[in-house]
């Protein structure tokens, strides 16, 4: 039985190296078709449904859930976005489950996101707010020193070894940008909002590795807004802003978190 | 001899022990002899201010309480308005803190919306240095309506209130049911400390902070 094991082993090995070779071959492969074709790699866009389980996230009027219309608005963005061949699109949830914040970014960073969609939906004490808005992550001063301390101790100059909380700020820039963009787009699309996007403490993007924003995309608290959301139509429009906000964002910077080059 | 020379100097040893103990002893009575003196000084005096002016017991003083705005607001600028409410003073710092609580959970008076979901109760306060630490029952998170904008009222109608009314306090810290959390509705980091911020305060016109200046209809 024993003297057979090692030989298995053996067998395995080359068999392993065998199929990594093979693999680097098809990467080699595809590399030089795409430079040849002028394509782009795909870039991987994570967009995070939030809430979901026993989180409902904000309880709307007409009885509907946040964490239900997240995941809605979501799958959308995920069906129109992935009709580019330049977007590789994932969810962090597909159904209606818990999942912590700290999952969430575990995932984006993982995959190595070029990009990071949080879904939400808004609240307000007052009925008559409607709309959505963009929120990006922004950084306090403690948090941008402790950064530059790091980046100046040389053993961290690799922006990717910072700790879980820093994990944003490398990005921090982009992310503003890209929140800049979509909110333009959006205002666009809808025709009478003028706002821009707006900064804040945000613990789930504080942690995520790439450009990153978290979208209201309607105020749960306003009826028309939630008759809007529910109407496939709206959403798909919706989708395409962000969509183009984003094939603009992800072309004219370059962005890659993963080092992967357009 | 040895023996003699042995128990002589144990005898002086003891001796000198039960001295020692003996002084220490008297010096640490007389020490607390002098702060309950110390004590019952600062306790006359109060009872004094007290009692010598039967006002200053139950004298009043303007606090500034601030909650969710009810009017048209710019995004995150004017969530926040502040009302004027008359609360009791008390020598304990401690004791103000919770009385202003108290006030902002008791609701708004003039029009205002609530900035702290119903059935919230203050469970301690602690003060540390300019650090006030507050814990809330967990009804704070379990009854929050949600969404970014009524956590970012929350949170700073609680620390905006605290900091601007309490001499000496610029910190607060946010406890639920005694233990930290990360968010109190799922968006905004909670486990941090908080500094008063004016930027959601209605008329506020510092820099980067509007958003949609919509409701136009
Ligand atoms: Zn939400």
């Amino acid at each position: 039985m024993f003297p057979d094991r090692p030989e298995i082993v053996a067998r395995h090995r080359r068999r392993g190296a065998g199929a990594y070779r093979y693999s680097l071959f098809l990467l080699l492969l595809w590399l030089s078709a795409s430079l040849l074709m002028g394509q782009r790699y795909p870039w991987i866009v994570v967009m995070d449904p939030g809430h979901g389980g026993d989180d409902y996230g904000i309880r709307a009027g007409q009885g509907s859930f946040e964490k239900d219309i997240n995941l809605l608005v979501a799958r959308d963005f995920q069906h129109i976005l992935s009709a580019d061949p330049a977007l590789d699109v994932l969810l962090t949830r597909e159904n209606d489950r818990e999942l912590s914040l700290r999952e969430r970014a575990i995932q984006a960073n993982n995959l190595s996101a070029d990009l990071f969609i949080s879904v939400h939906c808004a609240f307000s004490n007052r009925r008559v707010d409607r709309g959505f808005i963009v929120y990006f992550f922004q950084p306090e001063e403690s948090q941008l020193s402790s950064f530059h301390e790091l980046r100046s101790t040389g053993s961290h100059q690799d922006v990717r070894l910072v700790p879980w909380d820093l994990a944003q700020l490398p990005a921090a820039p982009a992310s503003r940008d890209l929140a800049t963009r979509l909110q333009n787009a959006l205002n666009r699309m809808h025709g009478k909002y003028s706002g821009s996007p707006v900064g804040e403490q945000l613990e789930l993007l504080s942690k995520v590795a790439c450009p990153a924003v978290l979208i209201e995309c309607c105020f749960l608290t306003n009826s028309e807004d939630e008759r809007q959301i529910m109407d496939p139509f709206y959403r798909r429009r919706f989708a395409e802003a962000v969509r183009d906000s984003i094939m603009d964002f992800l072309t004219t910077h370059q962005y890659s978190a993963s080092g992967r080059q357009p | 001899m040895n023996q003699r020379v042995i128990i002589i100097f144990l005898i002086l040893t003891l001796a000198l022990l039960v001295t020692g103990i003996l002084l220490l002893y008297s010096c640490e009575k007389r020490k607390q002899a002098e702060i309950r003196e110390e004590e019952k000084a600062e306790t006359i005096q109060t009872e004094e201010l007290i009692t010598a002016d039967e006002e200053a017991a139950t004298s009043e003083v303007s606090v500034k309480l601030y909650f969710r705005n009810p009017g048209p607001a710019a995004g995150t600028v004017g969530l926040l308005r502040p009302e004027a409410r008359q609360i009791t003073t008390s020598p304990d710092k401690r004791v103000f803190v919770i009385k202003i609580l108290e006030a902002l959970l008791g609701g708004p008076r003039s029009g205002n919306f609530a900035s702290i979901p119903p059935g919230v109760a203050v469970r301690q306060v602690f003060l540390v240095d300019n650090l006030a630490v507050i814990d809330f029952s967990r009804e704070i998170h379990t009854r929050h309506p949600g969404g970014v904008l009524e956590e970012l009222a929350t949170i700073y109608s609680i620390v905006n209130t605290i900091v601007d009314n309490v001499p000496g306090v610029e910190r607060v810290r946010i406890l639920v049911e005694g233990e930290e959390r990360s968010t109190l509705a799922g968006h905004l980091h909670l486990s941090r400390n908080l500094y008063h911020s004016p930027r959601y305060l209605v008329g506020w016109r510092g820099p980067g902070r509007i958003i949609q200046e919509e409701n136009l209809q």
